[in-house]
């Protein structure tokens, strides 16, 4: 193998594949990133055996071949080259290493056989399907905030994503949900989803997929199975297992019977709960919510730092009630929250609140509150 | 200020549902079951119209009618059968049917007795089957109608005895599976010398060890299972009380 390729290109896509690619790896493979040179192409792999990522990139192939090399070695390398530099690459020593060459810059790097690269394999899948690019970022961002990190109930370390219809209209769903919170977002069913299974896909395939399309990537092609899911953009393919685990009902823990409603400006609720939490204590973070009619008081309290209020105005004329948060939780969901007016629509202090986008119809947010 | 006490705060956690394994596969079969699981999976060649299993609360009778219900396609009768003239319909074409918790709607609703009698003849005069599954014998059903008492009487029962140890831990371990919980068989092996030996003392720990985990984002550890087991022993609460008196455990 040898090629020749621009720095900013090679390092463009080694950035793309490397994040995969674990610190420390048991089998030494998993460290590598598989390099193949065919027909003008430059074609980049890594896996974790649970992701795979591959990108191609045009590069000048006087001999085609292929061979792996440490992946994060190889992207320091060329991250630390200066910018309009042409990298040569040239497999060497029969096969064991390649030599790297950029201006008077000389590296050798060892290598293992292309042959012993693990492939993970994205074929067989049973439904396929464009979606915009806006609209997966939208059901990331909206969602992956309340994906569980608790490896116990690893059903919840990702976001299930499926296929709904409801009142006759075909909706594609993303939900995440950490047992305290939940967040969902909905939109029109794409053509060709109809009848996908639901599928968890996991926390660190989500977080890889959002990094690679929030450049200027337009739609992306989708393929999954039960087990597999597969994203392709541009030059991109990246595939990955699903959780294999059961996604909970989560709509039976959305309440349909809660009748008051508050509505208030969603930069002067998250700017007062962000002031007022920053005397709530470390642990709990806990805000009390005294809701009457026109106003609402937030109060967080700590026995170490004292105490904090503040009255905001608000759209309400239910009867009093207060309910206790997790700050960090409101602050989470309020963050999400794009239009003018975030609402609230409550039940009593034990009960699950639900949190809307009053510009969003697509986003739902259930929050538990905290006993206060 | 509006008055402000300071008391510990609590997260609350989402009531998220769980789905109980139901298949035959899903059962553990003991000593203490395997004459009912032998009923079940000789259908449909039983020698009567019908049978009652019997046993305790939480010792498997709804998972074992399941997997019949699954064998037989009974239609499962519920209060509404009351009203409705669909249980009769389904017992006058010979199909199988399913009641369960007999003995508690007996107690509670006694227009069971004369509807049940119905259904059973109906049943069995179609060449149907009836299941039927109670915490006690007929013996000690509510019963007034005498024909209803014979016909009780006459029909075949298959028990499910208290568990022994090898089946206390299986289900142990299917209260955790069926939550997709993971955790380590030091946890299991600890809690089951320390637990009353039963099938809803079970239950309800692994609910609450469940539930108090997901509350605190603590992993369900031993350490943790001893405090709750203290906690249970010296403080049941009125949601372990309830349930205590609650039928259909759904184990």
């Amino acid at each position: 193998m040898k090629i020749s390729i621009e720095r900013a290109a090679l390092f463009r896509s080694l950035a793309h594949v490397q994040s995969v690619v674990e610190r420390r790896n048991a089998i030494p493979i998993l460290s590598n990133v598989l390099m193949q040179a065919r027909g003008g192409m430059l074609k980049l792999n890594t896996t974790d055996m649970d992701t795979s990522i591959i990108d191609s990139v045009e590069a000048y192939v006087t001999m085609e071949g292929g061979t792996t090399a440490p992946a994060h070695t190889l992207y320091d390398i060329v991250r630390k080259l200066p910018d309009g530099a042409h990298v040569d690459i040239t497999l060497e020593d029969g096969g064991n290493q390649i030599s790297l060459r950029a201006g008077r810059s000389n590296f050798t790097l060892s290598c293992l056989p292309e042959d012993d690269f693990p492939t993970l394999q994205g074929d067989d899948l049973s439904h396929e399907f464009t979606i915009g690019a806006d609209d997966l970022r939208a059901m990331i961002e909206r969602t992956r905030f309340a994906i569980s990190s608790e490896e116990t109930r690893y059903y919840l370390n990702g976001i299930y994503w499926h296929a709904k219809e409801e009142n006759g209209v075909k909706l594609m769903r993303a939900v995440a949900t950490d047992g305290h919170r939940l967040a969902r977002l909905e939109m029109p069913l794409p053509d060709g989803a109809e009848g996908m299974p639901g599928v968890i896909v996991p926390k660190k395939t989500v977080d890889t997929l959002y990094r690679l399309i929030a450049e200027d990537v337009t739609s992306v092609h989708v393929g999954l199975s039960e087990h597999k899911i597969r994203f392709a953009f541009d030059n991109i393919v990246l595939t990955s297992k699903l959780i294999d685990g059961t996604f909970p009902d989560y709509e039976r823990v959305i309440p349909a019977g809660n009748d008051k409603t508050m509505a208030v400006e969603t930069r002067l609720f998250r700017e007062a709960v962000d002031r007022v939490s920053t005397i709530s204590s470390e642990k709990s973070r806990a805000v009390k919510l005294v809701l009457a009619e026109g106003s609402l008081m937030l109060q967080a309290i700590s026995p170490d730092a004292g105490s904090a209020t503040e009255e905001l105005e608000i759209a309400y004329s239910s009867s009093e009630m207060e309910i206790g948060f997790n700050s960090v939780y409101l602050l989470d969901i309020a963050k999400q929250i794009e239009g003018e007016e975030i609402k609230f629509e409550l039940a009593d202090s034990g009960s699950p609140t639900i949190i809307r986008d009053m510009s969003d119809d697509g986003a739902l947010y259930v929050l538990m509150p905290m006993r206060v | 200020m509006t008055e402000f006490p300071v008391i510990k705060p609590r997260q609350l956690s989402l009531d998220l549902p769980f789905r109980t394994a139901r298949g035959r596969e899903d059962f553990t079969v003991a000593e203490c079951n395997k004459l009912a699981v032998g009923w079940v999976d000789r259908w449909p060649d039983w020698p009567n119209a019908g049978l009652i299993l019997h046993g305790p609360e939480g010792c498997g009778k709804s998972h074992l009618a399941a997997v019949w219900q699954g064998k037989s396609k009974a239609m499962v009768l519920d209060d509404r059968a009351l009203d409705t003239s669909a249980g009769r319909a389904a017992a006058d074409r010979g199909d199988a049917l399913l009641l369960e918790d007999v003995d508690v709607r007996l107690a509670v609703v006694p227009a069971w007795q004369e509807a049940l009698l119905h259904l059973y003849d109906a049943s069995r005069l179609a060449g149907g089957a009836i299941l039927l599954t109670s915490r006690t014998l007929p013996s000690a059903w509510l019963i007034d109608l005498p024909d209803l008492q014979s016909r009780m009487a006459a029909l075949p029962k298959a028990e499910i005895a208290l568990p022994d140890d090898r089946l206390l831990e299986a289900v142990m371990w299917k209260q955790f599976n069926d939550r997709q919980l993971k955790v380590e068989q030091d946890l299991v092996r600890y809690v089951l010398p320390r637990i009353e030996r039963s099938f809803p003392a079970i239950r309800r720990f692994v609910d609450r060890l469940d539930k108090i985990s997901e509350e605190r984002r603590q992993k369900p550890t031993r350490p943790l299972a001893a405090v709750l087991l203290k906690d249970m022993t010296d403080f049941p609460s009125a949601e372990d009380a309830r349930k205590c008196g609650h039928h259909g455990s759904g184990t």
